[in-house]
């Protein structure tokens, strides 16, 4: 195959393969059109684990707008990243034309032909993005679905549907479970069968539990075991160490040599000692922290909770693929909307596990809204902002509007033209339909390597913090 | 039948005024004149009234070691090792609850249980009633027990009860008090009581004989520097010392083993007449004649031959721990035979009017056995609870003049020719066998 970053052939069906050998935004670049493929062949080998991750972000069959629900191949040798790859992923093809791919494909096809799934507009909130879910595992024909344990990236056992998930911290496992329990009180699902009972943390309901012995007193873990010895001809007992002599095993008691268990000596038991607190115990007391949320619990607080399968009903499978599910949950937040702090908050966590191949940056916008407009619209032309820029970490403060992403560094100064233009050509059309809001200022803030998160938030805060009083 | 009654009355009437002339009273009744009455009563009398004399001045000794105790106020190390007595223990944490010394761990140490026990102290400990509660898989005998508790001690002292055993509120107190005292006193004994006196007949004489025994008797070796055995039922020890003499060795006897080591390291052993627990004793004869048994043997197993050496005349020679030991054996070992080949000849010789002789024999005895038990009243710090035990006085005669004698006889014999210590199954066979091959 000729190395280029992207090529399209054709298979025998006639459909046309996007095979991408080298990392670059599939969603922003004007060249590839939606029409344009049918299949998405992703040719991972020559690829960095943070370049894949991007790049299984961007073709995502849920998020991407021009790779909606079409079937995506990887091809690797590297086993390691299987449990990364089996998300959202129709299978590992040694190449695009083997015949998995254009079986599976013609497969995905014809059950989406038949069913007639329909796109939804945009993933803006929870819901929509739960159906998106549920509409992709029945394109591919899977009508049930679980919480499992996937190697390599869920920890513990997986949300409810996140097992189709790319990024798993999407949501909250509380919102995966009420939407389930949406699903079941509409009869759109219903329990097959009984998987495994799990215990979960009762605050974040997680199953990801690490379980760690420790000092009953100060609760470490820092503890060391060590048998004791039992000397038979003068009653000494003491720690093994204590006998150590040369080599040999000698009492410290009468100075003369073990030799024979069960004859001049045994071992009755085992002494824990803790190395923080130095108090000596037989029993170790049992601690449980949850890897999710942080909070220790004592094992006898833990909620013991039933995994079960699910399967959806035909009229839940007709429901969610003609958009007709009439499905509200509690906490239906605008998908990528956080209140400012929480945003701030996210920046934080995400300059924390970064890696030197990918940055931040920010898209601030400063826009006026007229001051005659009724409540109304003024949500409606916010939830548009959501739904337009439902792919970015979003927030506002005061007039200003934050679209916040993750870009490759090496090629950020190409693309952010092309994001600027993108969003330019989004928000003129988001004028046209909202004419009262208008667009003041836009400015593009990109974390340059090394520089202070704190650093970095002032310079993007700052026209915020300077007296205005436009508003 | 009533002849009959008339009869061995008129034999005992007759006996006292044929015989009520002291020669030939004190012929016949030598031993209970010469051997009994010099030693547990005229002594004790004697002691008694030097230890009421100086009571003033040893009250104000004992106020000033109480303040010095409270100033340094050190850990004590309550150690409590036993086998299968889970029952027991929520007994003793609780009367140790009460304590008026509030300074002190405890460990219990399960030597092998095989019932609740291991539940129920773990229970204990996760309330944080035990500090800290450590088991043995395997039984390896009371010694190995209060050793591997002792690794673990954090006390400068350490106070060794038996579980089945409980404090008076200020015991502890009291026990510890005697170290401030004297910087030489390395191990103190404490009282030990009855608790269910009121179980048997049984019960009661064996309490009489606790009061008799433990706090005049010991009181009494104390004043005279003799006490050689601290209760392994309540007992204190200073850690460096017990370090120093390798802790407790093989048992049966390891309470009075201990004390004899720590007398031969050359400190004082001391008796706290006033700390006072009470433990539980057998309730059935069959079960006392054994415990009592597996007791004497350990005076022949440790006095006469592991600790031979007392007497002789070496560089840690003492001549108190010689004539503690002397006064052991002699009295307990010695004059045990001295007894039986006593009441052998009385048999042969006084055939014809042995009734008469024994009831006589008892009179005097009952007599001495109350002179006995207004020395325990006047020593004694609840004389009243007490009181009631003078009914059980005359009985004493057949429990501690023969039933007792009896058990000590058959155990000396067995141990001094069969070296039957060594097959008690209150010791683990593993290391009876040891200890019989090592000759210790």
């Amino acid at each position: 195959m000729e190395y280029s970053i992207y090529k399209i052939i054709r298979n025998t069906n006639d459909r046309n393969i996007l095979v991408i050998n080298q990392y670059f935004d599939v969603e922003n670049s004007p060249e590839i059109q939606e029409d344009k493929f049918d299949i998405v062949y992703l040719n991972i080998s020559n690829m960095s684990n943070n370049e894949v991750g991007l790049l299984l972000e961007k073709t995502s069959p849920i998020f991407s707008t021009k790779c909606w629900m079409k079937p995506r191949f990887v091809q690797t040798s590297n086993t390691a990243q299987l449990g990364l790859l089996k998300i959202l992923t129709d299978g590992v093809a040694t190449t695009p034309f083997d015949e998995l791919v254009t079986q599976r494909s013609e497969d995905i096809f014809s059950q989406m032909d038949r069913l007639q799934i329909k796109q939804i507009a945009n993933v803006s909130t929870f819901v929509a993005f739960f159906i998106r879910l549920c509409k992709y595992s029945i394109s591919r024909g899977d009508y049930t679905y679980t919480s499992t344990i996937i190697p390599g990236l869920t920890e513990g056992h997986s949300a409810l549907y996140a097992a189709m998930l790319f990024n798993n911290e999407v949501g909250s496992r509380k919102e995966f479970l009420e939407f389930n329990q949406k699903l079941l009180e509409l009869g759109y699902a219903e329990p097959q069968d009984f998987v495994e009972r799990v215990h979960i943390c009762p605050q974040c309901k997680s199953s990801h539990l690490i379980y760690a012995e420790c000092c009953p007193k100060c609760e470490s873990s820092n503890i060391n075991e060590e048998p004791m010895l039992h000397h038979f001809r003068c009653a000494n007992i003491s720690p093994e160490s204590t006998y150590i002599y040369d080599d040999k095993l000698r009492c410290p008691k009468c100075r003369q040599y073990l030799h024979h268990i069960g004859v001049d000596y045994d071992r009755p038991t085992d002494v824990h000692t803790c190395n923080e607190c130095g108090h000596t115990f037989i029993h170790t007391k049992m601690k449980v922290r949850c890897a999710n949320c942080g909070s220790a619990h004592r094992p006898s607080s833990l909620q013991p909770m039933d995994v079960m399968r699910y399967k959806y009903t035909p009229e839940g499978i007709h429901a969610i693929i003609s958009n007709d599910a009439l499905i509200k949950i509690g906490k239906d937040l605008w998908f990528g909307y956080s209140n400012f702090e929480a945003y701030l908050q996210q920046l934080r966590l995400f300059s924390h596990t970064s890696t030197i191949n990918e940055t931040l940056y920010t898209i601030r916008l400063n826009i006026r809204i007229l001051d005659h407009i009724n409540e109304t619209e003024r949500i409606h032309f916010m939830r548009r902002m959501h739904e337009v820029f439902y792919d970015y970490n979003f927030s506002f403060k005061n007039s200003y509007f934050f679209l916040s992403s993750k870009i490759a560094t090496e090629e950020s100064g190409e693309l952010q033209q092309v994001i600027l233009r993108n969003i330019e050509n989004k928000l003129n059309a988001l004028q046209n339909e909202c004419p009262f809001a208008h667009v003041d200022e836009m400015a593009s803030i990109v974390r340059a390597a090394d520089e202070n998160i704190e650093k970095y938030i002032r310079r993007m805060c700052e026209p915020i913090y300077q007296p205005d009083t436009s508003l | 039948m009533l002849d009959f009654f008339f009869h061995i009355i008129d034999n005992i009437v007759g006996g006292f005024t044929r015989n009520l002339s002291w020669h030939v009273l004190l012929n016949t009744y030598w031993f209970l004149f010469f051997v009994e009455f010099p030693r547990y009563y005229l002594l004790e009398i004697i002691v008694t009234c030097w230890y009421k004399l100086r009571y003033r001045h040893r009250r104000k000794e004992k106020e000033i070691a109480r303040m010095k105790l409270y100033i340094e106020n050190p850990l004590i190390t309550i150690l409590a090792p036993g086998k299968n007595e889970g029952k027991n223990i929520y007994k003793l944490v609780q009367s140790l609850r009460e304590q008026t010394y509030k300074n002190y761990e405890i460990i219990i140490v399960d030597d092998g249980s095989d019932d609740a026990t291991p539940l129920i102290c773990r229970d204990l400990e996760e309330a944080g009633y035990i500090d800290l509660f450590i088991r043995a898989h395997s039984r390896g005998g009371k010694a190995s027990a209060a050793n591997l508790g002792s690794f673990y001690a954090k006390g400068k002292y350490i106070v060794h009860l038996d579980a089945d055993s409980s404090l008076d509120r200020d015991a502890l107190e009291k026990i510890l008090i005697p170290f401030y005292m004297d910087s030489q006193i390395k191990a103190v004994g404490g009282v030990v009581k009855v608790r269910n006196a009121h179980d048997s007949i049984c019960t009661a004489m064996q309490a009489l004989e606790y009061l008799k025994t433990i706090q005049v008797g010991r009181m009494v070796t104390s004043e005279l520097g003799l006490y050689h055995i601290i209760s392994g039922a309540f007992g204190a020890f200073d850690v460096e010392v017990l370090k120093q003499v390798g802790y407790w060795d093989i048992g049966p006897g390891l309470d009075g083993d201990i004390t004899q080591k720590i007398r031969k390291a050359g400190y004082k052993v001391y008796f706290a007449e006033e700390a006072i627990c009470m433990t539980n004793v057998p309730v059935k004869w069959n079960v006392l004649f054994k415990q009592r048994r597996r007791w004497s043997k350990s005076l022949v197993r440790f006095r006469l031959r592991k600790h031979k050496d007392i007497f002789m005349p070496n560089k840690n020679f003492s001549f108190s721990n010689m004539l503690s030991n002397l006064e052991n054996i002699v009295y307990d070992f010695g004059f045990n035979y001295v007894w039986f080949a006593y009441i052998i000849s009385l048999i042969f010789m006084h055939t014809d009017r042995l009734i008469e002789i024994f009831a006589i024999g008892y009179i005097i005895r009952m007599f001495f056995g109350y002179i006995g038990f207004a020395i325990i009243q006047w020593v004694s710090e609840r004389p009243r609870e007490e009181r009631w035990l003078a009914g059980y006085v005359p009985l004493s005669t057949f429990y501690t003049g023969y039933f007792l004698r009896f058990a000590r006889l058959i155990a000396h014999t067995q141990e001094l020719f069969n070296f039957s210590s060594y097959k008690d199954p209150w010791n683990p066979r593993k290391t009876s066998e040891v200890a019989q091959s090592e000759g210790i």
